[in-house]
């Protein structure tokens, strides 16, 4: 009697075991590789939020992000303490050069929770951006943006709206990759 | 010359290795060639095993002693200013290390193992001395290979970069080494079921056998959660003891199932029921174990535990985990049938069934938790999109499931083997729930206004009742028996029912535990105001006054220390130190919190940041009982101390072992007779 | 037996004393604390009427603090990854709990300001998945698991009760009648 019952019953959880098993180490293997670290943002494809914020190193000039609309606008969040910043400062200035000479990329820095004196030493210790910073003291133009961490870009097309967004330090190859995300919006 | 000493730690762990090869090709040899010369060889290749890898592990626990930054691993978690019980505790306080202390344990246990039952289980021993080998070669591999903690770097470092200092605690100290200890014991009877399944053994033995193992490990396991939970109340700061995080949870999920397996093999002991169930559990449990390991260490979930993560280790583990899974499942999808008893749960009211519902709850539990830890992966990996699932989730989906599990420890262990009749029921329970519910409602009309937390006070005091009462009515016919005094006929019960006066010792710190959770998480309060010196707060019994801060110095830190003279309402006063300390060479700050712990609630404080104005964000919390699960959890350990000093009886001789047929299971013959009274169940043999 | 009745009566009264003790545990904390504030603020008061002693002043929470903690609660600190921002000492928490007190002040709404950091943050900014969508099923999972498991352990105790009624009445039926008990052993070979 039990010798019968019993294959129905194991049947039903043998396969029941084996696709939860192969659901579960599929799911894993997928997860492997990816950065843990990176949060997607709801805010592609919104209207970017239009600041005014005082320039670096002035009393009272303001940077407005309405200044540069038509043009292609990278928004680097920057900061004199943040490490990684350093390691993207060159990519930068090479990008700032090869982009902004045409007129039809703006780049802005943003720096972030930092103070003007620091900022200025850090630029002359790096080399100076051959563009403009405004400053976030306090970091609310950061969390406007939804930004949780140092470097961070934002990449916001010629009707203001935001395209791209690289999480981490800039390369020369993603800054290219997030270029051509914008071109691709139009 | 200790460059040569750190290569013979890399040596011996190399030659672990290969000896562990060798015990499984012996072991293999000795059943095919049915030559009981080979199992020799393999048995001293397991104890010989257990001596290389302590002395690997030596090698670089010396290292650490002796400061010398020529090894990698001493380098990177160690400075010179660290003191020296760090340096010890420095041996797990990074991956490689924590591997090499797994290991360490895996090969300490399986000689323990091999040696002990070396003469009871000549038939199993193949089988077992190959798992543990197999399972031993696994991380053997990944250490040597992938996670090595022997790598020397020359020229030596002057200075190590030091440990992280979230670690520098006492209650981490003992955390990783008890919570290893409960993973890696659940590999012997991992070990014996799969034995058993091999073997197309049924019956009770490799129950009965690593009956003991069990219990140690459950013990160790849930120790080494508690005092994970306790390092996080005193070192993380934020008034809590348990996050729902991801590296917690994966530390709860062997436990939950270890539970339902502790509990389920009695069936299996007692009446010879759930065979395959118990091999599916405690293959699960084994499998967790190795799943909280994978999703630890390769940085698959996020988590405040932060651990270096790589992904290639994760592949590794991935690919081991597959291994033991396909094998392990595998032989029980293939050879589980052949564990099926005769005999059946017939009545919905019975010991049996009690500890049925008793598994379905805690299994619950851990499917629950997984797929609350997984989900945040399983989205992503599915949309790309990016969620949470923390502690408010895991609150409100656990709470039930607890409520169920407690209502169950009062009815499981009371209820008789076999069948309970209606009034039976009534006459043991009524009582008991009657002034249960009196307690809930008083309870709640007191200030529980918790529906959650007035229907857990009820049935803290319906278990607490009920199990008294009948300890109270087996003392009490004894007495009639005997003509003896209460006390001596409680100890003399006690006694002759290790098991069972063992298991309500463990359920009633479990009570005391809960109160605790209860009480902390319920009637928790918590202030947060900015304080100027002179300035004061009150929370809970107490009222604080800011009075100054002061900066210090520690051996590897700078602090600022604030003092807070406290007073109760009592009129006794105090003082408590909160602070706030600076790392300088892993740049970290760290809170200190600063804790006056009595019975009946914990007055904790924490810094905020210092204003310029010199005022200081202070948090102060009153937590209520919290004490209570750690008072719990020592009579928890005392009750399975209790439990665990009753032999296993000498049911198992050789020949049965050899005689025992496929579809066996006369031993629930044995034990049926005298398993009708709920206080006899346990006294076998 | 007089003498143990009187040792179970004492029994008796060890339960209800420690039944009392368990089910005032948690309040005993509250009721104490309750009754005794009012003492402290006293003690505060005579050691600020003391000559010389500079008037200490206390504080208590404020409202809009305990705003701050029900809605940073519910967010998930974005850097440290497993607690709520409320919880979080770290910069962008701290930040962010200084916005949130300032939106209160300006008069918004908790479900606004939560929306205020669902739209910049996303759902991972939430400390648990919104009903919505596909994340029902975090949510339906539980309960759709626990009835499972109830299903399939009442059908296998109702299911065992079949057979063990079927077998209890055919051993009846062999001790009634002997000759059916060879015929069971003739079924058992076939």
């Amino acid at each position: 009697m039990t010798t019968e019952t019993a294959p129905k019953t194991i049947r039903w959880w043998h396969f029941t075991l084996i696709f939860v098993m192969i659901l579960m180490f599929a799911m894993f293997a997928a997860g492997l590789g990816r950065d843990t670290k990176i949060i997607p943002s709801p805010l592609i494809g919104k209207p970017a939020y239009e600041f005014s914020i005082r320039k670096l190193s002035t009393t009272d000039e303001k940077i407005n992000l309405t200044d540069y609309k038509g043009k292609i606008v990278v928004m680097n969040f920057w900061a004199s303490w943040c490490v990684s910043c350093r390691e993207e400062h060159e990519v930068l200035l090479e990008a700032s050069k090869k982009y902004g000479a045409d007129g039809k990329v703006q780049f802005i820095g943003i720096n972030h929770k930092d103070n003007d004196r620091a900022a200025e030493d850090f630029l002359k210790r790096m080399g100076q951006f051959p563009y403009p910073s405004g400053v976030d003291p306090q970091g609310r133009l950061a969390l406007e943006f939804g930004v949780y961490g140092m470097p961070e870009t934002f990449f916001i097309n010629e009707k203001g709206v935001i395209a791209a967004k690289q999480i981490g330090p800039l390369t020369a190859k993603s800054f290219e990759a997030k270029m051509k995300a914008v071109e691709a919006m139009q | 010359m200790n460059g040569s000493l750190i290569e013979i730690g890399l040596g011996a762990t190399s030659l672990a290795l290969i000896l562990s090869f060798a015990a499984i090709i012996a072991s293999f040899l000795a059943v095919q060639r049915n030559a009981p010369s080979f199992l020799h060889s393999a048995r001293h290749a397991m104890i010989l095993n257990f001596i290389l890898i302590t002395l690997g592990c030596f090698t670089i626990v010396w290292s650490f002693v002796i400061k010398d930054f020529s090894v990698l691993y001493v380098a990177q978690n160690s400075n010179s200013q660290l003191p020296l019980l760090y340096r010890l505790t420095a041996l797990w306080g990074a991956h490689e290390g924590s591997l090499m202390l797994w290991v360490w344990y895996l090969a300490a246990f399986s000689a323990l193992a091999v040696f002990v039952h070396w003469k009871s289980h000549p038939l199993s021993m193949p089988y077992v001395i190959m798992t543990l080998a197999a399972l031993q070669i696994g991380f053997l591999i990944f250490i040597l290979f992938l996670s090595n903690p022997f790598i020397e770097v020359h020229p030596a470092m002057s200075d190590g970069r030091d440990l992280n200092p979230l670690l520098q605690d006492p209650g981490l100290a003992f955390h990783p080494p008890t919570l290893y200890m409960g993973y890696v014991g659940f590999s012997i009877p991992f070990a014996f079921a799969i034995a058993a399944l091999a073997r197309g053994q049924s019956g009770r033995e490799w129950v009965v056998t690593t009956r003991r193992w069990t219990l140690f490990s459950w013990v160790a396991l849930t120790s080494g959660i508690l005092l994970g939970g306790y390092w996080a109340y005193y070192e993380l700061g934020w008034g809590g003891y348990w996050a729902w995080d991801p590296v917690e949870n994966a530390s709860l999920l062997p436990w939950l199932t270890g539970t339902a397996f502790l509990h389920s093999i009695m069936a299996q002991d007692q009446r010879n029921l759930f065979q395959t169930w118990n091999v599916f559990l405690i293959i699960t449990t084994f499998a967790l174990s190795l799943l909280g390991t994978f999703l630890v260490r390769s940085g698959v979930l996020t988590s405040v535990h932060s651990f270096a993560a790589d992904p290639g280790r994760g592949a590794y583990i991935l690919m081991f985990l597959i291994v033991v899974s396909v094998v392990a499942y595998g032989l029980l999808v293939w050879r589980g049938q052949r564990l099926i008893g005769p005999h059946k749960v017939s009545n919905l009211v019975s010991r049996e069934s009690a500890l049925l519902y008793n598994n379905l709850l805690f299994v619950a539990a851990a499917v629950i938790v997984l797929t609350g830890t997984l989900y945040p992966l399983a989205i992503e990996v599915l949309t790309g999109e990016r969620v949470s699932v923390a502690a408010p989730y895991f609150n409100k989906v656990m709470a039930p499931l607890m409520l169920g599990i407690i209502l169950l420890m009062g009815l499981g262990p009371l209820v008789p083997w076999r069948k309970s009749s209606l009034k039976k029921m009534r006459d043991q329970f009524a009582l008991p729930a009657g002034l249960a519910v009196i307690a809930a409602i008083v309870s709640h009309f007191l200030g529980a206004s918790d529906l959650v937390a007035a229907l857990a006070i009820g049935l803290v005091a319906f278990v607490f009742i009920a199990t008294l009462l009948d300890v109270i009515r087996a003392v009490r016919a004894r007495m009639k028996v005997t003509d003896r005094s209460f006390g001596s006929s409680l100890g003399t019960l006690a006694a002759n029912n290790q098991r069972r006066y063992g298991g309500f010792i463990v359920h009633m710190g479990t009570l005391v535990l809960i109160i605790g959770i209860v009480g902390s998480a319920f009637f928790k309060e918590e202030a947060t105001v900015t304080l100027s010196k002179g300035e004061q707060v009150s929370v809970g019994p107490y009222t604080m006054t800011f009075q100054s801060m002061i900066p210090q110095r520690g051996p590897n830190y700078t602090e600022r220390m604030a003092f807070f003279e406290w007073v109760k309402d009592d009129g006794t006063v105090g003082v408590l130190n909160p602070s706030k300390r600076n790392y300088p060479v892993t740049k970290t700050v760290t809170t200190e919190a600063a804790i006056l712990s009595t019975l009946l609630g914990d007055l904790y404080i924490v810094l905020g940041n210092e204003t310029q104005a010199g005022a200081v964000v202070t948090r102060a919390y009153w937590n209520p009982l919290v004490n209570w699960i750690w008072i719990g959890w020592m009579v928890i350990l005392a009750g399975v101390l209790f439990a665990m000093t009753k032999r296993a009886p000498k049911i198992v001789t050789q020949k049965r072992d050899e005689t025992d047929s496929p579809v066996g299971g006369n031993a629930g013959g044995n034990t049926g007779g005298n398993a009708s009274g709920g206080d006899k169940g346990e006294a076998l043999a | 037996m007089s003498f143990g009745r009187t040792d179970n009566a004492k029994g008796v009264q060890a339960l209800l004393m420690s039944f009392a003790l368990i089910m005032a545990a948690p309040f005993f904390a509250q009721q104490a604390h309750a009754q005794e504030k009012t003492v402290a603020q006293e003690t505060v008061a005579q050691k600020a009427a003391a000559p010389g002693a500079k008037p200490a002043v206390l504080k208590t929470e404020s409202e809009l603090e305990k705003r701050v903690r029900a809605i940073g609660s519910k967010l998930r600190c974005p850097v440290c990854q497993g607690e709520s921002i409320y919880d979080s000492h770290s910069d962008v928490a701290e930040e962010m709990k200084r916005l949130i007190a300032e939106k209160l002040k300006a008069g918004e709404s908790e479900a606004k300001i939560l929306d205020y950091f669902h739209d910049r943050y996303g759902n991972y900014i939430l400390m648990e998945p919104p009903a919505e969508g596909i994340h029902w099923v975090i949510w339906v999972f539980p309960l759709f698991m626990g009835l499972m498991g109830l299903v399939f352990v009442m059908q296998f105790l109702l299911s065992n009760r079949q057979e063990a009624a079927t077998e209890a009445k055919q051993q009846k039926k062999r001790a009634e009648n002997p000759q059916t008990l060879h015929q069971d052993i003739e079924e058992l070979h076939l």
